[in-house]
């Protein structure tokens, strides 16, 4: 089993306490200053100290600062469970004053996921509320961030249906005071934002506006500990701001560009954020999210965009789609943008870059890229890079549909953000599709791991991508084809949906998200929430550990155990399964007894048996910061005599006479000790015919494993003596002989050496005789 | 001189190729069928194996074991025409191989095993399952096993059809036998032949029904 975690630690502000040394390197690496921990309510910081002495986890609540549940809008929130175990979480429902309005508790099986309609649970309480904010508390058990969420609307007030994805905000002990967004172009009001207080005490919150051309706008809003306000984000007049309909409706008929949004709270982390961008006319409006991300987590300044629909599709509703990149510079100094396309055509991929423009400071651009030619399977991914300082330029990337589908959104992921995996629900219910893309945006080619949880299973497959590559997983075409996952396995056809996790080796290498489409109805929904994946232990599943001197065996396969935690360098945490992928390396402490044969770097080894002896064998897996290992006995054994266990001698059922001889044969090591292990065995005679039918003898003479012919005794084997049916014209005694019958052991890397050499063979049909024996040869030992 | 070189390389050629020929193994045939019993449920744990018909052996013989399905694959020697075999001596399926465990309502399957298409779906229909008989071989003065013995056992009415093998560690034995007189003795170094007696009727043979089960006990009195 396995599978890993995950968490949607989004835009808004995360991190944790890590070590000092750490956070040094860090900001060495980014030139981002040291910031100093602070401290914001935890779920609970306990963990079983049993378990892990002077480490506990950090359990953070998650935040949607803004559902919107009236005739127009519909919400419902997505859960996802990493964790091995069962689990649970809070959700709860709170109105604008921050009141809890309905509160329930959500269980989950190991790695599932479970969604809440947020209109039945506000009717199931009695409630008539139409917008606030959801809090979720995970449950206090857990030792990792596992649990991860989004809460998706769907707005129905219009001809064509739009699709919103709100991922979670999870804001943790050094997240800051700034907020930061860009909306892309459209009509109206630049963004509606709903901005929701974690602060007990009442504070002050500044939005400024940054537009491409006109000065900026400012505005100071006084919030209520535990509230949500939701505002026209650059009109410096504030509305009543409890009546959202009217804010949303209220958004004229101008056009406007790209539009940067900061929110800067008087607290640290202590607010969230979230916004809603109008699009075309009252009577065809729709809308684009607006996720805000805290600049002061940013490791760089440059941003990716995996899986970008460019032209035609076939996972999207038919239409052409033409990508459109907003950009905003928070700056103060102008920053020079390199816009980088990168398209995969099948496995093989080419970059180039297509733009290069300059975004003055406190402004913001819009770029619309022409003459792109795209993959239909989505495998079209940019790389927004800058010389801005990490965190001041915000990028969002949308890809606008000429037909039903008005446009799908992409969250932009910093390069070197320290989440190294990502953790999503997929669904392939009626005519749903769910497709997985994966992006290596660095220079080299990078491991990518992929579980597929559903109904109980995990499906577990590693791929290597190349620099620049974009790779698209169908999860309908990974069942319906039975691709094959690394351990043999097929994901079950009657499972149709379920959690899917990917992961690189290391931060910084890879980044992906989930697209869940239906072309009928012209749906598409993004899941991009990230985790932390680490490598927190080791497992080995033994193959041949003890084995013949000179034998090549496949010793065992090791593999990795995943937690998801809070930090690349905390290699602890809630665990979430093992799988094969990961880094390996393999050593044998007593070279002389057992060697490696071929690679110590693969899941699995094989080995040599060099001399008699026991050694030890260690395997390592490691990936990022982390590692785990073990070690386990190899045993060689030098098969040195044959003993007889079993002498038969009878009639066999032939139409004249005929004996045959079956002579069972127990191989011992040097100290007359059963073989433990299967043995190259062959037998040492010339070819010889039998005068009964005239025809060739069938021996013993190829080299294969003895328990190929004595199937549950590991260390037997049987020979057979007997001279065939007599022919009719056969004359008695008629059969074969066999001067010095012998048996050797016949290892790959070593020529063939005697075991036992019984002696001579009188084979005929009325008598047989082994070393001048035709009497019973129980308990006889045969020498070399 | 340059003619003897010839013609040793000519013998060193003739040599080579003889060696080559007699290392040369029969092609390999892939088998595969299942194991039925003769109420038609398939047998699991049966060891399957070959009676080649046309050829000798001087070796090992593959063996393989029926799946919980009662299905089986092996890959086997090109050995011409051969009877498929099965056994499962604890449920009442000896090995026929030998004569003594023959009935002549058995029906194996024989096949020729030769170079080409893989040979499947060749299935075992045993018939009725045989009584067993066991018992174990001890000193009638001392109560103690006697492991150096062997037994042998005969058709009653054609005593040229036999076989005799030793006891296994432990004094025991057990034997599945077709409905036929079959006479049982042993031996061991030291003691006086021992026959078997039908202690109801004095008869010096046994004769079991399919299905029945009947233990002895092998008293050896020293010479």
């Amino acid at each position: 089993m396995q599978i890993r975690v995950a968490q949607c630690l989004p835009k808004a502000a995360v991190t944790l306490i890590i070590c000092a040394s750490l956070s040094a390197m860090l900001a060495a690496q980014t030139n981002a200053p040291l910031r100093t921990p602070i401290q914001v309510p935890l779920v609970d910081d306990g963990a079983d100290p049993r378990l892990h002495p002077g480490w506990k986890p950090q359990i953070l609540p998650l935040f949607a600062p803004l559902f919107l549940e009236d005739a127009q809008f519909k919400s419902i929130l997505v859960l996802g469970s990493g964790a091995m175990r069962k689990t649970y979480a809070d959700v709860i429902v709170k109105g604008l004053d921050g009141t809890s309005i309905a509160r329930q508790r959500v269980d989950f099986a190991p790695h599932s996921q479970q969604r809440v309609d947020l209109g039945a649970l506000l009717q199931a309480s009695g409630s008539s509320v139409t917008v606030g904010s959801v809090t979720i508390l995970p449950s206090h058990e857990l030792l990792g961030p596992t649990i991860v969420g989004q809460l998706i609307m769907t707005y129905i007030g219009s001809k064509r249906t739009t699709y919103l994805d709100e991922e979670l905000a999870m804001p943790g002990t050094e997240s800051t005071e700034v907020l930061r967004a860009v909306a892309d172009q459209g009509e109206g009001a630049a963004a509606v934002v709903a901005i929701t207080s974690l602060s007990t005490a009442q504070q002050q919150v500044k939005l400024d506006c940054i537009f491409e051309q006109g000065p900026r706008t400012s505005k100071v809003l006084e919030l209520n500990g535990g509230q949500t306000i939701v505002t026209q984000a650059c009109e410096k007049q504030n509305h009543d701001e409890d009546d959202v309909s009217t804010l949303l409706a209220s958004t004229g008929e101008h056009s406007h560009g790209a539009t940067g949004i900061a929110v800067t709270s008087s607290v640290p982390g202590g607010i969230v954020a979230f916004a809603l961008a109008s699009h075309g006319p009252s009577d065809d409006r729709s809308f684009s999210a607006i996720s805000f991300s805290d600049p002061g987590m940013a490791m760089s300044p440059n941003l990716i965009f995996v899986g970008v629909p460019v032209g035609d599709t076939a996972y999207l509703s038919d239409g052409r789609y033409q990508p459109q990149i907003s950009l905003a510079n928070f700056g103060t100094k102008d920053t020079q943008v390199e816009i980088k396309y990168a398209q995969s055509s099948g496995d093989t991929p080419s970059a180039r870059v297509i733009d290069k423009i300059v975004v003055p400071a406190k402004s913001s651009r819009t770029v619309i890229p022409s003459g792109l030619q795209g993959d239909s399977h989505l495998q079209n991914s940019f790389v927004i890079s800058s010389d801005a300082n990490a965190g001041d330029l915000s990028a969002k990337l949308t890809s606008r549909g000429d037909q039903t589908l008005r446009q799908v959104e992409l969250l932009g992921k910093d390069e070197k953000d320290q989440q190294n995996g990502g953790n999503h629900p997929w669904s392939i219910e009626g005519s749903d599709e769910s497709t997985l893309l994966l992006f290596n945006h660095s220079a080299v080619p990078k491991l990518f791991g992929v579980q597929i949880a559903g109904n109980g299973t995990v499906w577990d497959k590693s791929y290597t991508l190349q620099s620049m590559q974009t790779k698209a997983l169908s999860l309908r075409r990974l069942i319906d084809d039975r691709v094959q996952d690394d351990n043999g396995k097929t994901i079950p056809e009657d499972v149709v949906s379920g959690q899917i996790q990917w992961f690189t080796m290391a931060y910084g290498e890879g980044k992906g998200r989930l697209i869940h489409t239906n072309r009928d109805r012209s749906m598409a929904r993004s899941y991009s929430c990230g985790t932390y994946d680490v490598i927190c232990g080791a497992g080995f599943s033994p193959g041949v550990t003890t084995f013949g001197n000179g034998s090549t065996v496949g010793y065992g396969s090791a593999s990795a155990d995943w937690c998801a935690t809070n930090s690349p360098s905390i290699c602890r945490g809630e665990y979430t399964g093992h799988t094969t992928t990961a880094y390996y390396s393999w050593s044998i402490a007593n070279q002389s007894i057992a060697a490696i044969s071929g690679s110590n770097t693969a899941k699995a080894l094989s080995v040599t048996g060099m001399s008699p002896g026991s050694t030890t064998v260690h395997h390592t897996v490691y990936a990022g910061f982390c590692s785990g290992g073990g070690q386990n006995p190899a045993t060689v054994q030098q098969p040195n005599q044959i003993y007889v266990t079993w002498d038969t001698t009878g009639t066999v059922n032939c139409p004249l006479t005929s004996f045959a001889r079956t002579i069972t044969y127990s191989i011992e090591d040097t100290s007359g000790s059963p073989m433990t292990m299967p043995i190259p065995i062959h037998e040492n005679v010339p070819p010889t015919s039998s005068s009964c039918n005239n025809q060739a003898v069938q021996t013993g003479s190829g080299c294969v494993l003895n328990n190929q012919y004595a199937p549950g005794a590991l260390n037997e084997f049987n020979d057979y003596l007997w001279a065939g049916c007599p022919s009719s014209l056969s004359v008695e005694p008629c059969g074969y002989t066999f001067a010095n019958q012998q048996w050797q052991y016949c290892p790959a890397s070593k020529p063939p050496s005697s075991i036992g050499t019984v002696g001579q063979d009188i084979v005929n049909n009325n008598s047989i005789s082994v070393d001048g024996n035709t009497t019973n040869l129980t308990t006889t030992t045969f020498k070399p | 001189m340059k003619r003897k070189t010839i013609a040793a390389m000519l013998m060193c050629m003739l040599c080579c190729c003889a060696t080559l020929h007699c290392r040369a193994q029969r092609p390999i045939v892939f088998l595969s069928g299942h194991v039925y019993q003769n109420n038609g449920k398939p047998l699991a744990g049966a060891k399957v194996s070959l009676f080649p018909l046309e050829v000798g052996i001087a070796g090992p013989m593959p063996e393989t074991i029926s799946d919980k399905d009662g299905g089986y694959q092996m890959s086997v020697p090109a050995l011409g025409k051969t009877r498929i075999l099965a056994r499962l001596e604890r449920l009442g399926y000896p090995n026929t191989f030998y004569k003594v465990f023959a009935d002549p309502h058995d029906h194996f399957p024989e096949v020729t095993l030769a170079r080409g298409e893989p040979l499947e779906q060749v299935d075992i229909h045993l018939g009725t399952a045989d009584g067993i008989v066991d018992g174990e071989v001890i000193d009638r003065e001392t109560g103690k096993v006697v492991n150096s013995a062997k037994i042998t056992l005969r058709w009653a009415n054609d005593p040229s059809v036999f076989l005799s093998e030793g006891i296994r560690v432990g004094g025991s034995f057990e034997y599945s036998l077709p409905k036929r007189p079959i006479t049982i003795t042993i031996d061991a170094p030291g003691y006086r032949t021992w026959s078997y007696t039908n202690a109801s009727n004095s008869s010096h043979h046994i004769e079991l029904d399919p299905a029945e089960h009947v233990s002895i006990r092998a008293e050896l009195e020293k010479k």
